[in-house]
């Protein structure tokens, strides 16, 4: 009996939180954040992001975050539990760069959504040469938003 | 009679006299055109010192494994090394560059003028330079070795970006 209650909430409760559900596969329109921890990957003066934010570490998996259905607080307190709360020394949440998930696909890299943690992704797919690497990394901190985080 | 020869290529706003002649002749032309350059532009040659402060004060910062959080290799030392040449070998009248350390630990210089309007190098160990620029629509990549001069399609593309 007791399994089928739970079995019974866990429907109510995915049903009732379902902003939290994103679907499977990447939507070409959705956002994509990129949340910075450095203060060299943004500029406050120009209000931009800059290309060192997307730029591949080693492994080749840009790590980021799907952010669609969720409030800027909401925003906000993922990279905050996910992000800053997982790292091994004292971060700061600086800002993050958002960006159209179509403006990544449109470079020829990929997202992968591993949704581990959940909403998480990796993107994918970089050229080996580094100076393509820039190159692509130029591209998506011109299309990405900067947004700085307040407190 | 000892005449200045300036190739063509490098009639541009980012011309570099080179060092390489060893008669006392040379020496002094040296040592006169770096002279002109410093008394021309204090400002650059502050700027230039700027840009080896912001190199040695993050060496510091992302001397460690994950300083980003995100995996990234710390300050390689013969990037670092290779970085400072290059920083000191940039001409007084060039603007001086942002400084940032690449997750794979190399150091990355950037112009960065607008959105669009950006150019960057990242200084590789073995003397390899890779570079990249974003000029409106257009952009271009590629790779370079910098030996005892700064190669010329850095200030081409410097060139580009500002002009």
């Amino acid at each position: 009996m007791m399994k089928y209650l739970k079995r019974f909430s866990k429907i109510l409760i995915d049903y009732f939180l379902k902003k939290d559900k994103i679907p499977k596969e990447i939507n070409s329109q959705e956002i994509i954040a990129r949340y910075l921890t450095s203060k060299k990957w943004y500029s406050r003066v120009n209000d931009i992001a800059k290309p060192q934010a997307f730029m591949p570490p080693p492994d080749l998996k840009l790590s980021v975050f799907r952010i669609d259905n969720l409030s800027e607080p909401e925003i906000w307190k993922l990279g905050f539990k996910k992000v800053i709360d997982k790292m091994n020394q004292p971060r700061h949440l600086r800002g993050r760069a958002d960006i159209q998930a179509l403006r990544i696909l449109e470079n020829n890299l990929q997202i992968d959504p591993d949704n581990t943690p959940p909403r998480h992704a990796n993107i994918i797919g970089w050229p080996e040469l580094k100076e393509e690497q820039k190159s692509i990394a130029q591209e998506l901190a011109a299309k990405a938003s900067l947004m700085l985080h307040t407190s | 009679m000892t005449t200045a020869c300036v190739p063509l290529q490098y009639n541009n706003t980012f011309f570099v006299p080179t060092d390489r002649g060893a008669s006392d002749v040379a020496q002094a032309l040296n040592s006169f055109v770096k002279e002109m350059l410093e008394d021309c532009s204090p400002s650059a040659i502050i700027n230039a010192n700027e840009s080896l402060q912001e190199l040695y004060k993050l060496s510091e910062e992302c001397s460690s494994e994950n300083w980003d959080g995100y995996g990234a290799q710390p300050v390689d030392p013969d990037s670092f090394n290779e970085a400072e040449r290059f920083i000191r070998a940039l001409p007084t009248t060039v603007l001086e560059p942002e400084v940032a350390v690449d997750p794979d630990g190399e150091i990355s210089l950037e112009w960065h003028l607008e959105p669009r309007k950006v150019f960057s190098v990242s200084i590789g160990k073995r003397n390899e330079i890779t570079y990249a620029g974003l000029y409106g629509l257009n952009k271009t990549y590629g790779r370079e070795y910098f030996d005892d001069e700064i190669p010329k399609e850095i200030f081409e593309n410097l060139d580009r970006l500002f002009s």
